[in-house]
């Protein structure tokens, strides 16, 4: 059984107090989606694509506006207080803002501890856990009496993946947990998701907005743009190139490590409107950017389709990219 | 922490000092003098305003007669009064009692009001009961206190008589009749004082409860109500506490209109009859009693702060 399934799952926030159409946003559009047990499911998209808010309607932080979430076999009923769910569903989450996510207040053994007084446990055991937990995300045993304020980003995020874990949870979102830290400490904290992965029983959504993070991270990668999935790859990363203009995009946008590669390889810089959650484009929504935009996107709007084996595309012309943007770029230069 | 504390203590002092000359200055740029007040009760001559004069000392230099008193004061004399020719010191050891309980049973009360209708608002924003706040906070913050204390006092006659009585009572003689005196007007302080705090914590708490500590709060699995008062309002009270500090001081013009009207034997009516005798001794010596008072206050506070927040904690 899967441990999450998403149906086509709407979220629209209104401002103002006129709901009119351009008062709302949409921050998520007829998501459907899988979570496997024993996955790791990459979701890769700008900001404002509706990563985040996936994340926040996967955890129940978020009610979606329509549509079904369905958390192992079962539905979830619409009516609850945002994040009720969680502890039941054994969901958690691991924000950008470690810092923030961390009560100022407390010593951190106290905030990674609390979710364990539901369990029922004495205070001595407690602290053994928690020491325990601390030494598994490599932290030392004497930052459990300090506060979070006195911790590197590193160490707070470090401190956030230990509280997640405290619950034993079975799906950990984590939502650009690595995103506000520079480049050694991010490689050293996904090394230690993924070896938590491989002691624990969990599974992990990682959101974020570095393709090349999620390659790494992820067996499964969802590319998401203004609130729709335009792509999904169910198979491991190397095998099937990305398909959609977008993802083939965002991909150039990663510097390869050898020099004489890199110089040779030509970027693909989009140009046109970034389009607004809240007046969205008609057709494709990515047309207005998309190098290769024929007319018909700007009319119709493609549906998330099979292309080939394990791949899926919300695009009308995929897999012609290569011949396309070829003869859009020469029909460019030689006007 | 000691140092800060000693180095706080003495600009304390210094404030004080400051203060006394402030007073003493102003006292004597007022019209008219005690003299005149005197000897206007007995048909006032030049000859006879000169004799009073200089039979208190008045006809020496500003700066003589300062220095006179300063020594006198750090010794804790504060002389007699112009107009009573009755030791201040204990005068004002007598009614200082009096306006503290009221402003700090004053001060509780608002707390005890404010914050949990204030956590209310933050949780259930744009609910029925929350405008109802809004509106009635903003009503009782900008009614004056002379006017709202002259309604209480005519509800309490009124409608509470077998309760509420007009005799100040010390707590320490029977605390159960202390108790019934001063509930109105503590009351009539209290309300508008609980309106700020209403406000105050409100919106502090609003914005606690969106920082992404409190959904990692609710995510753990930590039933709502622990969410709210252990989380989120721990992390919204710094403003209010400081709020509270403030008001503390703030509440000696309220005191002077209260006693005056609800006939409490304070210090805020004793300075009010003092100024208008022109009975600048006591004037001065209750004054610096206040300001130490709202010193305290913000030292207090100051020193609550690091063990509010851990931020701000000395490091080792």
């Amino acid at each position: 059984m899967s441990l999450v399934e998403l149906d086509r799952v709407s979220v629209h926030f209104s401002r103002g107090q006129r709901r009119t159409r351009s008062d709302t946003v949409h921050a998520l559009d007829d998501v459907t989606l899988t979570i496997n047990p024993g996955e790791v499911l990459g979701i890769v998209g700008e900001s404002g694509c509706g990563k985040t808010t996936l994340g926040r309607v996967i955890v129940g932080l978020e009610r979606p506006t329509s549509g079904e979430v369905v958390v192992r076999g079962v539905k979830r009923s619409r009516n609850q207080r945002p994040g009720a769910n969680a502890r039941n569903d054994g969901f958690q989450m691991v924000y950008q803002d470690a810092a923030g996510s961390l009560n100022p207040w407390k010593r951190i053994g106290w905030s990674i501890g609390e979710p364990l007084q539901n369990e029922g446990l004495g205070k001595a055991e407690r602290r053994r856990r928690v020491t325990e937990l601390l030494d598994q995300v490599g932290l030392p045993g004497q930052m459990i009496d300090r506060y979070p304020g006195e911790l590197s980003g590193g160490q707070q995020q470090r401190a956030a993946i230990a509280r997640a874990l405290a619950s034993k949870p079975r799906l950990i979102v984590l939502d650009e947990a690595v995103s506000s830290l520079d480049m050694s400490t991010q490689a050293q904290v996904l090394n230690l998701l993924k070896d938590l992965a491989d002691q624990h029983p969990v599974n992990y959504v990682f959101i974020s907005h570095d393709i090349a993070a999620v390659d790494f991270m992820s067996d499964r990668i969802a590319v998401m743009y203004l609130g729709k999935i335009v792509e999904l790859q169910n198979s491991a990363k190397d095998t099937h190139p990305l398909v959609h203009p977008y993802s083939i995009t965002l991909r150039s946008a990663v510097p390869v490590p050898d020099p004489a590669v890199e110089k040779g390889r030509s970027r693909i810089v989009l140009t046109g409107p970034v389009a607004s959650a809240s007046d969205l484009p008609s057709g494709c929504r990515f047309h207005t950017r998309c190098p290769i935009a024929q007319p018909i996107c700007s009319e119709e709007e493609p549906e998330l389709t099979e292309h080939q084996l394990d791949t899926s595309v919300a695009c009308h012309f995929a897999g012609e990219f290569e011949h396309l943007y070829r003869r859009s770029s020469n029909s460019n230069t030689q006007p | 922490m000691i140092l800060l504390l000693g180095r706080r203590l003495l600009e304390a002092v210094g404030v004080l000092f400051v203060l006394s000359v402030l007073i003493y200055t102003i006292g004597t740029l007022v019209p008219g003098d005690i003299a005149q007040q005197m000897t206007g009760i007995e048909g006032a001559t030049p000859e006879r305003m000169a004799e009073f004069r200089e039979r208190l000392g008045l006809d020496r230099p500003l700066l003589v007669r300062y220095a006179d008193w300063l020594g006198d004061a750090v010794r804790g004399d504060f002389g007699v009064s112009l107009f009573s020719e009755r030791d201040i010191g204990a005068d004002i050891r007598a009614q200082f009692p009096v306006s503290f309980e009221i402003a700090v049973v004053s001060v509780m009360l608002a707390v005890i009001i404010g914050i949990p209708l204030g956590v209310y608002g933050a949780v259930h924003t744009g609910s029925i009961l929350d405008r109802l706040l809004r509106g009635l906070s903003l009503i009782f913050f900008s009614v004056p206190t002379f006017v709202s204390g002259v309604l209480f006092v005519w509800f309490g006659s009124m409608f509470l008589k077998p309760f509420y009585t007009s005799y100040y009572i010390p707590f320490t003689e029977d605390p159960l009749a202390n108790l019934r005196a001063i509930s109105l007007p503590c009351l009539a302080i209290a309300l508008p004082a609980s309106a700020s705090i209403i406000q105050m914590t409100r919106s502090t708490m609003i914005s606690s409860l969106q920082e992404p500590f409190i959904d990692t709060a609710r995510v753990k699995g930590v039933r709502e109500t622990r969410v709210r008062y252990l989380h989120a309002l721990r992390d919204a009270l710094g403003p209010v506490v400081t709020l509270i500090g403030l008001m503390f001081g703030a509440l000696v013009g309220g005191l002077i209109i209260v006693e005056q009207i609800f006939n409490l034997p304070g210090l805020g009516r004793g300075v009010l009859v003092a100024i208008g005798q022109r009975d600048f001794p006591y004037v001065i010596a209750a004054s610096l009693a206040i300001a130490t008072v709202y010193i305290a206050a913000n030292l207090v506070v100051d020193f609550l702060y690091p063990i509010l927040d851990p931020r701000q904690r000395d490091q080792e």
